[in-house]
């Protein structure tokens, strides 16, 4: 059963289109990042569902319950939704405690008192629960907040941009970490960010936005290899656009021949990753080493093709190629490329 | 097309019955130079050179003065540190206590020749400075108290001295608490009566009082009243310009609080002394000289006779109000918070526009809507009911607590509102996700974290009533006098030992809820708890 479902929802500002008729589920228990670069309307996407906002066309329902058509809103304290906000907006006067256990006001006590203390130790936080927020780390901060949108077991759990206020370092570990929480919680969520990797490791499936729109959806997986556009290849990770003629299940271009997603033919663009090029030194080569960038477990070289155009190649850090150093770049064994507009 | 907001929803409504009721009869002034112009000869243009000049002069100096006063003083407590900061910080407050015709009958009665020295609008703008400086003070010095100090060391990076990282760092961003903190000043200056009527001085208010009272020409007092109204509206559109643009206020108060420089020998004297000096002459010695009159007035018997009775009025009529005023203003500020149409937040700058507003105005105003309804429900009970209640509404107390709503409402809305403001957005949207419905968001929310704000609401309110002069005066039912009036009828009689002791417990009870507000208050705040990160980075490159 999915619990959120989104068909053809629009929502407008005075003339500015945020949210153009889109169509969206979520099964229960999964885990969706929506995806999109900033002022894409991802926000307002979770906004509606949350019912801080009302659509002007369409139809949201949580929990398989109807929560919003034109001419029915149900307000978003009636929604069940837990909403865990970009600055997490903790209620400063309040312990972390009486934070968490909020939503739960017209439960009996006992049940309250059970369910808080079960969600601060989901959230290892049992021993912070009489600090009020501003003696909390920032990591800390957050996990008050996902906590709080659990506690009261709703539907589905919203996180808007969660990681942005955290420094780089924490980032990682606590994504895994919030990753882990919601599946031990068998939370339903949806996640809204405007980073590519965090969507890419964290969600089940991708709803990839622009202006307004959903461009493409799936298993992360399928969003980066097989992109359903230009933009949305280059969007998601980093790409190469090649141009190439078409020969059923393979493309023929000016580096070689890749293995082609979906049969086609003619003349078409595919949409080419780093890691899908290799490279070898040779003082013959068809292209030069113009930047070098290492990071760690592999490196980035951009290159200039004899043709002109420049291009990406991501390798193992194994073997090193200097910069300005003449190469043969080609596709690497079995190389899939997939046709883009 | 998009469905916009709908432009009235119920939160607008209840605020725009609330504009229309405070409001209305101030905004009817107007019709005075239509209805029944030409009806009467109209003393109007005979009062009028004379009170545009000498209020447009008291204005222009008590703006500069309680700016360079409060300001001045906002900066030396915020940004030096020197031995007794810390009680003389809060002394600094205690001006609020005592108003202006307090301080004016204490000057007139020491200083030699009657005060002929001060019966000048000069004398006046002194005065006004002197009482009026705390909210320059008070909002500016929370003001500077809320900005980060990496402003200030930023500006200091750039090779700016300390002393000009302040000026033009710190106090441009304070630029708006400042100017409303003015504002505020202006506006009681405006509409003071008791001082300027002690003093001789003939603004607006006095003019006002002089054709109703002396003159009888109703006409002439609601044109005047009418043009004070204008006045006093600009000043406010003036002060919500200057708020409007307060946002990068916000973005000021992150971070560490600024750290204050510790003073050493002349200069550490001079910061504690100055202060004292100031509170000494506008407090300590006013309190002295009122105790010695009063134990003397006692002694020979001088006290007036109603003085229990007028005591009792005042605190009764304090305390209503706090209620009656407080639970307007909150209701005002939420339905601005819960609505933001414009309908809301107009009718909200329509209901406020009281303040600037002299008593005498106000009582003007609402004295002919409720003298309408009075006869109206007079007729109405005689014909249904055969019983002649009388005037209900200007024959009693009621109609005295009309007029307080429409002048006090804006001073208990501001306070309240700016609690509210501080209280973000999304802390809303939280508790409605985790299933508290509007009111619960007031109760377990607003209403706890808006607890410094309302407490400032109520003791503004109940400083404002006890002191409060020309609407009392002219709207008290029988046997209805106030400490206020009781002090301004013995002092304009030159009776400065009669008038001693009733001045001497305006002021005690004006200093209690100073002394309580400074003690909700606390030291400073404890300084925001910075973000991990600044804000995330825009994304714009990535497309």
């Amino acid at each position: 059963m999915s619990e959120v479902r989104l068909d053809s929802v629009s929502k407008l500002f005075g003339s500015t289109r945020a949210v153009v008729d889109v169509s969206l589920q979520v099964e229960s228990g999964a885990l969706m990042a929506v995806l999109g670069p900033s002022g894409c309307g991802k926000t307002t996407l979770l906004r509606l569902i949350a019912g801080f906002e009302r659509p002007d066309a369409g139809a949201i329902a949580v929990g398989g319950v109807e929560m919003a058509r034109p001419g029915t809103f149900v307000p978003p304290d009636k929604r069940r939704i837990g909403m865990v906000f970009q600055d997490y907006a903790l209620f400063p006067h309040l312990t972390v405690e009486s934070n968490v256990s909020f939503g739960l006001a017209r439960r009996e006590r006992e049940e309250r008192e059970a369910l808080t203390r079960r969600t601060l130790e989901l959230v290892a936080l049992q021993h912070r629960a009489d600090r009020y927020p501003h003696e909390l780390s920032g990591g800390e901060r957050q996990r008050v907040a996902l906590a709080r949108a659990l506690a009261p077991e709703p539907a589905v759990v919203l996180l808007d941009e969660p990681f942005s206020n955290l420094d780089a370092t924490l980032r990682a570990g606590l994504r895994r970490e919030v990753e882990l929480i919601l599946r031990d919680a068998g939370a339903t969520a949806i996640l809204v960010t405007h980073d590519q990797e965090e969507a890419l490791s964290l969600a089940d499936r991708l709803a990839v936005m622009r202006q307004g729109r959903i461009v493409q959806t799936g298993p992360p997986e399928a969003v980066y290899g097989r992109p359903a556009s230009r933009w949305a290849a280059q969007f998601v990770g980093e790409v190469n656009v090649l141009a190439g003629v078409a020969h059923g299940r393979d493309v023929e271009t000016e580096l070689g021949v890749f293995d082609l997603p979906a049969p086609a033919t003619g003349s078409v663009h595919v949409a080419v990753r780093p890691e899908q090029l290799e490279l070898r030194s040779d003082e013959h080569g068809n292209a030069e080493v113009v930047e070098r960038e290492f990071r760690g477990h592999d490196v980035l070289y951009r290159l200039r093709h004899e043709g002109g155009r420049m291009l990406l190649v991501q390798l193992p850090s194994l073997e090193l190629h200097e910069v300005g150093a003449r190469v043969f770049v080609r596709p690497a064994s079995s190389a899939v490329a997939p046709v883009v507009d | 097309m998009g469905l916009r907001k709908p432009a009235l929803d119920r939160w607008a409504l209840a605020t725009l019955v609330t504009a229309v009721l405070v409001a209305g009869p101030l905004l009817g002034l107007p019709l005075s130079f239509v209805v029944g112009a030409g009806h009467s000869f109209t003393q109007f243009s005979g009062f009028l050179p004379d009170a545009v000049s000498n209020t447009v002069f008291l204005l222009a100096g008590v703006g500069a003065g309680t700016l360079a006063l409060g300001t001045g003083l906002a900066l030396l407590v915020s940004f030096c540190d020197f031995p007794g900061r810390a009680w003389i910080e809060w002394a600094l407050v205690l001006p609020l206590a005592v108003p202006g015709y307090v301080f004016t009958l204490f000057a007139l009665g020491t200083l030699p020749a009657g005060g002929a020295a001060i019966r000048s609008p000069v004398g006046a703008i002194a005065i006004f400075t002197l009482v009026l400086y705390p909210y320059v003070y008070l909002l500016g010095r929370a003001a500077f108290l809320s900005q980060s100090r990496a402003l200030l060391e930023a500006a200091r990076g750039l090779g700016m001295s300390s002393r000009r990282a302040v000026l033009q760092v710190a106090v441009p961003l304070a630029r708006p608490a400042l100017l409303g903190g003015a504002a505020l000043g202006l506006m009681e200056a405006l509409a003071d009566f008791g001082t300027v009527n002690l003093l001789g001085v003939h603004t607006f208010t006095d003019a006002i009082y002089r054709v109703w009272f002396i003159a009888f020409d109703r006409q002439a007092a609601m044109q005047l009243a009418a043009l004070l109204v204008t006045v006093t509206l600009t000043l406010l559109v003036l002060e919500r310009a200057v708020r409007g643009r307060a946002r990068y206020h916000q973005l000021a108060a992150r971070g560490e609080a600024i750290a204050a420089v510790r003073l050493h020998g002349v200069a550490a004297l001079a910061a504690a002394a100055g202060p004292l000096a100031l509170v000494g002459i506008v407090v300590v010695a006013p309190l002295a000289q009122l105790s010695v009159w009063a134990v003397r007035s006692i002694g020979d018997g001088l006290l007036a006779p109603e003085f229990a009775l007028a005591a009792r009025n005042s605190l009764l009529l304090a305390l209503m109000s706090v209620v009656l005023v407080g639970g307007v203003a909150v209701l005002l500020a939420y339905g601005l918070r819960s609505s933001r149409t414009r309908v809301a937040a107009a009718a909200v700058r329509v209901a406020t526009i009281g303040y600037g507003v002299p008593g005498s105005v106000v009582a003007v105003a609402v004295m002919v809507p409720l003298g309408w309804l009075d006869h109206r429900i007079d007729d109405a009970s005689g014909a249904l009911l055969g019983v002649d209640p009388g005037l209900i509404l200007t024959g009693t107390v009621i109609g005295l607590f009309v007029a307080y709503v429409v002048r006090f409402l804006a001073l208990a809305f501001q306070a309240v509102e700016t609690s509210l403001l501080r209280i973000p957005g999304d802390l809303d949207e939280a508790a409605r996700g985790l299933g508290a419905d509007r009111l619960d968001v007031l109760a377990r929310v607003h209403v706890p974290l808006m607890g410094a704000g309302l407490a400032t609401a109520a003791l503004l309110v109940f400083t404002e009533v006890m002191k409060e002069l020309p609407a009392t005066l002219l709207l008290r039912p029988l046997g209805g006098d106030t400490l206020a009036i009781a002090v301004w009828q013995a002092t304009s009689e030159s009776l400065f030992q009669t008038a001693a002791l009733p001045a001497l417990l305006i002021v005690l009870v004006g200093l209690l809820p100073v002394g309580l507000m400074i003690r909700l208050s606390g030291r400073r705040r404890a300084p925001v708890p910075a973000p991990e990160v600044p804000e995330p980075q825009p994304l714009a490159a990535t497309i």
